[in-house]
Parts: structure tokens; sequence; C-alpha cells
């Protein structure tokens, strides 16, 4: 029975692949033309560059839509610089001196080389047992960052990009190589707020510490001054 | 052998004329040529089974390249021709897929 299927199969594969001028031969035959052609000829018309030409109009608008808005955008852009330039240009040297001026205060912030004062909070870490790790102070400066702060003090080192953290086995952190032991300053400027509710999130710095057996004070403060400044390199 | 070697005809004429497609066929010859493809396929099961007619094998392409056309060219018309497009190509995917493996089951009865 099988067999039989077989060779009826084998057959009808024979007669398809013989040549043979027969009506259904010359039909496929047609068939498999017209087959070949279009698919190259749609296959020159899919890699060729008029995309945007045969684009459907709901896809034109939405080409259309995102260059308006970048457009827009850079337009705004071209005006905030024209209003630079005429301020560089007819202010003599004065007002390229100010803005330099501003940005250097605000890098040398950032990079720690000079001592900041500002609003911001004063943050005390007791830890009684010695026994809460280098990782809570990383934190505790990550938390800060994510809420606004500008510069960052822990006991007498500055906080900078390149700060590290380690635990010292009989306990204690080094920080940037500094070895310190409990209580923890830590100083920073910025939101006092925003700051202080960083830390008292729930699973936070605060819960943290307070598991570890430790306890933490925050002052939110007008004033506030990070003195400690970064090595400059 | 004649179709294959009709196949490779009509490959190397489109290689060598370089037809320029019409713009407002441009839409409608990507489909057209899946609707074919699914015809020549549901031939090809079909004289597998032994239920080949040529009648039937041409109507059955002309027939699927032209509602594949006019489909899309209604679904322009009404302003849902790339939904419409995908919805053809959907289908005649899926009969594709049924017909090759019907052919397969001829083959390798799995």
């Amino acid at each position: 029975m099988i067999s039989a299927r077989r060779r009826l199969l084998r057959i009808r594969l024979l007669l398809l692949w013989r040549p043979a001028l027969t009506r259904r031969q010359l039909l496929a035959t047609g068939a498999a033309v017209l087959l070949g052609f279009g698919s190259v000829a749609s296959w020159r018309a899919a890699h060729s560059d008029t995309a945007l030409a045969t684009a459907r109009p709901d896809q034109l608008l939405s080409v259309l839509d995102s260059l308006n808005s970048r457009s827009q955008r850079l337009q705004a852009e071209q005006r905030q610089l024209a209003v630079t330039r005429q301020r560089l240009e007819s202010g003599s040297n004065a007002a390229a001196i100010a803005e330099a001026r501003k940005r250097l205060q605000v890098l040398s912030v950032l990079a720690g080389t000079v001592q900041a004062t500002g609003p911001g909070i004063t943050i005390v870490i007791s830890d009684p047992d010695r026994i809460i790790p280098s990782s809570i102070l990383l934190d505790t400066v990550q938390e800060l960052r994510d809420a606004g702060a500008e510069a960052i003090q822990i006991g007498k080192v500055r906080v900078v990009a390149n700060t590290w953290f380690a635990d010292i086995a009989s306990g204690g952190v080094r920080v940037s190589g500094i070895p310190m032991q409990p209580p923890y300053t830590v100083a920073a400027v910025g939101d006092g707020a925003t700051m202080k509710t960083a830390l008292g999130i729930p699973g936070g710095i605060i819960d943290s510490v307070t598991a570890a057996g430790g306890s933490v004070r925050v002052a939110v403060g007008r004033s506030v001054t990070v003195s400690a400044v970064a090595p400059a390199r | 052998m004649i179709p294959v070697l009709g196949l490779v005809a009509g490959v190397l004429l489109g290689l060598a004329l370089k037809p320029d497609i019409p713009l407002w066929m441009q839409p409608y010859l990507p489909i057209a040529v899946v609707a074919a493809l699914d015809a020549v396929l549901g031939a090809l099961r079909a004289l597998f089974d032994g239920a080949f007619s040529d009648r039937v094998f041409v109507i059955s392409f002309a027939s699927n390249v032209t509602i594949a056309g006019l489909l899309v060219f209604l679904g322009d018309s009404l302003g849902v021709g790339s939904q419409i497009s995908t919805g053809i190509v959907i289908i005649l995917t899926l009969r594709i897929f049924s017909n090759v493996a019907a052919i397969r089951r001829h083959f390798f009865k799995a």
C-alpha cells in the first residue's frame, strides 16, 4: 500500500520533471515566468530609493510629523545659540568672562576642587557595634546624588566621581584610602528636604542602618559647608 | 523541468530588463507575488494529491493575484491600505505554510 503510494508519487514527479509540451507544463511555465519576473521586479522596487514615493499616506504623515518636531527643536536651539552669540559679540569680553566663570564655578563644585556652601543637610550615622558595611555608605552617597546633592563630604573626604569605599576587617570603613570609624558624619549641599526624604524611604538608608543596630540623625540646614576638597590632579 | 526553467528565465528576464515598476503599481506587486507563490504551491500540492486541474490552476492563479491587488486598492482608498496589506500577507503566508506542509507529508509522511 505504502509502496504503491510511493510509486504513484514517483510517477507524478517524473511527469512533472520530464520536458513535454503539454498544456499543463506550458501553463506552469507561464506562471513560473510571471512569478520569477514579478519577484525580481518587486525586489528591485523594494531596494530602490523610491521608498518615500511609494509610501502610504499615513506613513508619510508620521515621517512629516517627526521631521516637523525635529525642525522645531533645532530652530529653538538655533535661537538660543544666536542669543548667546549676540551676547558674547556685543558685550565686549565681560559677558564671555562671566559665562566662563559661571561654568568654572559649577564644574569646580562638581569636580570637588573648591569648597561649597549652601542649603543642605548634615547626617550623623552612629554604629555602636561597628558592623555597618561600606556598601551602606556608598548607598547613602548614591541616594544623596539622586536627590540632587551638588557636593558631598564624608568625614574629611570630599566625595567625587572616583571616590571609593572599602571595609576594614576590624570594623570601620576606608573612604578613598582614609580609614574612618563610626559615627560617620556626612555633609551634603543641595535641596535638604528632598535629600532627607530620599534617606527616609522604606527600605532605604535609615531603615538599613536601624536594622544593623545603628541610628541616623539628619539635620536640614540653611547653610551647610562642604569644606573638604578633592586633591587636584 | 520546463516550469523550473521558466522560473529561472523569469528571474533572468527581470535582471536583464531592469524593469521600472510604475509608481501606481508598486504597492500591489509584492502582494501579487506572494499571491502567485501561494497559487503555485497550491498547484504543486494538488499535483501530488492527484487532483491537479490546469483550468483550476489558471483561474486560481489569476484570481489570487487580482483579488489581492483589488483588496489592497480598496484598502488604500479607504485609508486602511497598510493594515489590509498586512492581513493579506498573513493569510497568504498561512496558506503557503499549509501547502508546503501538505507537500512535505507526501515525501516524508510526517
